[in-house]
């Protein structure tokens, strides 16, 4: 591999792990707000549904 | 089966954001912090930050391109000490106040951590195989590294391992202070022991422009750092809150 | 309660900590002195005598200048590698990594005989923390030329 090969392989390696673990806390925490609203308990209140 | 008449808002379970503040400024601030603002504005300063060391600073004397790799490699090393540190403080507060807020900040920490430092380990691998020769060597820096991420690891698997959600919290701010002990063990491993790494650049070892690429990518992965803590913990409250609506769902039922 | 229940909720958690603190007993006092010290200096090799021979060991230093030859046919590589006070005799197969040159730090792996030479099977260039652009006028990759073409100019 080339000089530029490993900067590239660095650099895009560092976006893949950041935006993957963004996109899994963003998954996260859709399946707990889905799983939330299906529970039974209190209706979320007007603090809860802030984005 | 009303909720409202069994459980109180909970400390700690009620508030979005957990940065309890009455007033509306401490209000607009959490509103923004739990919005995509930070993430955005991370994802623009890590582009901005990167561009800048890849189009903007020249290539090194001895390393040529390669040298490049420190705004990445340096930066996650420092969010993930950052990191490690946030969970020590977190862990302290936790066994303090008992409050379940600074368990789910500490966690939230504890697994940023875990993703910067595997992040630090393949980019330091990419970077040694062609600057030292080999993809990985067990010199002190590197192997201290790896034990820091197997503690790290090893706090994750305890809290997978364990249901009680105070036990859990105890154990693992247990494990978040004493782990802790080895973060200042991995920092100066290049100065107390002999290694292949070398030691810490300083301003006076650095060219200008190189000291300035290192410094806009921290700020960028900073702020990744604190937008990855701030979505996990709001994963760790509602998942808080799941648990308190089945608790007091089964208590209604039963 | 059942066991299984019991083995998740206390002893697997116990046995973590112990991990942990067990790992840090051992990197703390029991692998400092010896598995921390990640190569030996020239002097230190010389200084073990018949001790150091034939054993699997690492080898640190700078590569004296003037002492560096590649043959290229043979992909031998030798030179000295010295710490100041003592040199030793290095041999190693293969191309090295592309910043090896003269004065830069080495660390080696491989075995030293009995007739002086070291024998390495795995060269690894040790970096300063120090990152400069290149003098103005000078390119980084005719330096890389330049560079090997002193490294292969012995023959």
């Amino acid at each position: 591999m080339s000089e530029w090969g490993y900067v590239v392989a660095a650099f895009g390696l560092t976006w893949l792990v950041l935006l993957a673990y963004a996109a899994y806390l963003w998954r996260r925490i859709r399946r707990a707000d889905a799983l939330l609203a299906q529970l039974p308990g209190a209706p979320p209140s007007a603090e809860e549904t802030l984005p | 089966m009303n909720g409202s008449t069994m459980a109180p808002p909970l400390p700690g379970v009620g508030s979005p954001g957990g940065f309890e503040t009455a007033s509306p400024r401490g209000r607009s601030v959490r509103e923004w912090l739990n919005g995509p603002g930070l993430g955005w504005l991370a994802l623009i300063a890590l582009a901005g930050a990167q561009a800048f060391g890849l189009l903007a600073t020249p290539a090194d004397r001895d390393m040529g391109h390669l040298q490049k790799i420190m705004y990445v490699h340096v930066p996650a090393a420092w969010a993930a000490l950052v990191a490690f540190f946030l969970v020590f403080v977190w862990s302290v507060l936790y066994l303090w106040r008992r409050s379940a807020r600074y368990d789910g900040l500490a966690v939230a920490a504890a697994e940023a951590g875990v993703v910067f430092t595997a992040l630090t380990l393949t980019l330091g691998s990419l970077w040694g195989r062609p600057t030292w020769g080999v993809w990985w060597t067990w010199d002190p820096r590197l192997t201290t590294t790896a034990i820091l991420l197997l503690i790290y690891a090893g706090y994750l698997a305890l809290r997978a391992f364990t249901d009680e959600p105070d036990r859990r919290a105890r154990w693992s701010a247990a494990v978040g202070v004493l782990g802790f002990l080895n973060v200042p063990i991995v920092y100066m491993s290049v100065r107390w022991w002999r290694t292949l790494h070398q030691v810490q650049s300083t301003p006076d070892t650095l060219e200008p422009t190189f000291a300035w690429g290192l410094r806009l990518n921290a700020i960028a992965f900073l702020l990744l750092l604190a937008y990855f803590i701030v979505r996990r913990r709001r994963v760790a409250q509602l998942e808080r809150r799941i648990d308190a609506r089945l608790e007091s769902a089964a208590l209604a039922g039963g | 309660m059942n066991a299984g229940r019991r083995l998740r909720r206390a002893v697997l958690p116990a046995a973590g900590l112990l991990v942990v603190l067990g790992g840090f007993g051992y990197l703390l006092y029991g692998g400092l002195e010896s598995n921390l010290v990640y190569f030996l200096t020239p002097s230190e090799l010389v200084a073990r005598g018949a001790e150091a021979y034939d054993v699997p060991l690492r080898l640190g230093g700078q590569v004296m200048p003037g002492s560096v030859h590649w043959d290229a046919p043979a992909l031998s590589l030798t030179f000295q590698m010295t710490d100041g006070a003592r040199a030793v005799r290095i041999r190693s197969r293969g191309a090295p990594p592309q910043m090896f040159r003269e004065g830069i730090g080495v660390v080696v792996e491989g075995r030293y005989r009995p007739t002086g030479l070291f024998e390495s099977s795995n060269l690894m260039v040790k970096h300063s923390n120090e990152y400069r652009a290149p003098h103005p006028g000078e390119r980084p990759e005719a330096l890389y030329r330049t560079l090997l073409r002193e490294r292969s100019g012995g023959e």
